[in-house]
């Protein structure tokens, strides 16, 4: 395989006077070039971490990184011309400055000869359908146009590797899917581009990434095809249940023998649990915890394991999990 | 891969991170106070002062002299200064910081763009 990106026993310890917080722990990584690959993982499990690493704003504490076959850290000048990235909910720039102006802009820092660029940015505008937006300031923006405007200045300087950090964030359904389109569309004009993506939606992470990689407290737990992570799950029985709100329940079901991982979260005022049961038999269990919190049933299915039944089950936890449950 | 010149890039960067200093002066007017007025009434305080030690009338002008060149420069470093501690809360340091450029570069158009302004 030709790698893009490759960790080797990769460190990063945050240190303040009281503590020190170990961000990763010995991350092993290898990416493969022309790969779209998803690095999933709760708050503050390391992701953002590992790809400021990556892309040259962080040095690890111990280990090794890669990119395009350079070094992070004695390299990272030549590294800078193969690479961008683009964060979700970014607000970069400056307001005042037209849509047209800020990308031209951020391409000057590269170098870029100032009417390829131009002529580069007209056509990633027309193509991601902003071009009626290119005279307008960028403070005019809404959020979905703004992060379009983000995903093309990372894309006019025509990077190896493309760092993609939350790239759909609070975006409505159709922006989101946009920006997919637009990363997909990217990768195919040419076989050798490769995307790194963290995320917080696993439905993104199914339909976008070739590989996933599970990061939780600063360590790979998987990695895999979306595929592979689900057939970690596939013998055990996935059963929704709605409940109205009530008191705390959560541990209380993780504790019910057959129960291999549980998680919760809150959606139009009913908590909607997800067990994954060892055996059918479990259910019995947990229906008399149930029971005897006084919630009301509001609805049980069982279903087919996804992504995030796999990242439940490895990590413990759901991604959006909150503590209400 | 064949990549522009560091100098090339050092360049072109000074006139990018200028560039948003030049357009705002024009669609952001707020410095006419900021930059002009405040620093005026800064210079007419110092010769009243000046005046009130009863120094040496002839001297005055050096006092007018210094009164703009210290508004000049005291513009041009409080709006590096605030532009930094702007681009760093907003993300652009990250960008500037990952970009293959020059920090230098950076502080230089940020002071060019400052120094037009004043």
């Amino acid at each position: 395989m030709d790698i893009a990106v490759e960790t080797r026993a990769l460190r990063r310890v945050y240190k303040t006077r009281s503590q020190e917080v170990v961000a990763l722990d010995g991350v092993d990584l290898r990416i493969g070039r022309g790969e779209r690959f998803g690095v999933l993982g709760p708050n503050g499990a390391g992701k953002t971490t590992l790809i400021k690493i990556l892309v040259t704003l962080l040095l690890p504490s111990s280990g090794a990184a890669f990119v395009d076959g350079l070094d992070v850290v004695t390299q990272f000048r030549e590294l800078r011309h193969r690479i961008a990235m683009v964060s979700g909910g970014e607000n970069v720039g400056f307001g005042m400055l037209k849509v047209k102006e800020q990308l031209w802009m951020f391409s000057q820092f590269y170098g870029m000869p100032s009417n390829p660029a131009k002529r580069r940015i007209a056509e990633l505008l027309e193509r991601l359908g902003l071009s009626d937006a290119a005279d307008r300031r960028v403070s005019g923006l809404s959020s979905g146009m703004r992060q379009k405007m983000n995903l093309i200045r990372g894309l006019i300087t025509n990077p190896r590797i493309l760092f993609l950090d939350e790239p759909t964030v609070a975006l409505d359904v159709g922006a989101a899917r946009d920006v997919r389109d637009e990363v997909r569309r990217w990768m195919a004009e040419d076989a050798s581009r490769t995307v790194i993506l963290t995320t917080h939606y696993m439905m993104e992470a199914d339909e976008l990434c070739d590989r996933v990689a599970i990061v939780n407290r600063g360590r790979i737990v998987a990695q895999g095809t979306p595929a592979e992570l689900k057939q970690q799950v596939q013998q055990n029985a996935i059963v929704d249940i709605q409940l109205s709100p009530g008191r705390r329940l959560l541990d209380a079901l993780r504790e019910v023998a057959g129960v291999a991982g549980a998680s919760v979260a809150e959606q139009d005022g009913i908590d909607r649990f997800t067990l994954l049961l060892s055996s059918d038999a479990a259910l019995g269990g947990v229906m008399r915890i149930v029971e005897g919190s006084g919630r009301e049933i509001r609805g049980l299915q069982k279903r087919e394991p996804t992504l995030e039944d796999a990242f439940v089950k490895l990590v413990g936890r759901g991604m959006a999990e909150e503590e209400q449950g | 891969m064949s990549h522009p010149s560091a100098v090339r890039i050092f360049l072109k960067t000074i006139v990018a991170r200028a560039f948003p200093r030049f357009v705002g002066s024009y669609r952001n007017r707020t410095w006419i106070v900021t930059e002009t007025l405040l620093p005026l009434i800064g210079t007419i305080a110092m010769i009243y002062v000046y005046r009130a030690l009863h120094a040496p009338a002839r001297y005055l002008g050096f006092v007018v002299l210094g009164g703009v060149l210290l508004a000049f420069w005291q513009n041009v470093i409080w709006a590096m200064a605030t532009q930094f501690f702007w681009d760093r809360g907003q993300g652009n340091l990250e960008l500037f910081a990952m970009a293959p450029t020059s920090l230098a570069a950076i502080l230089l158009g940020m002071a060019l763009g400052g120094a037009y302004l004043s």
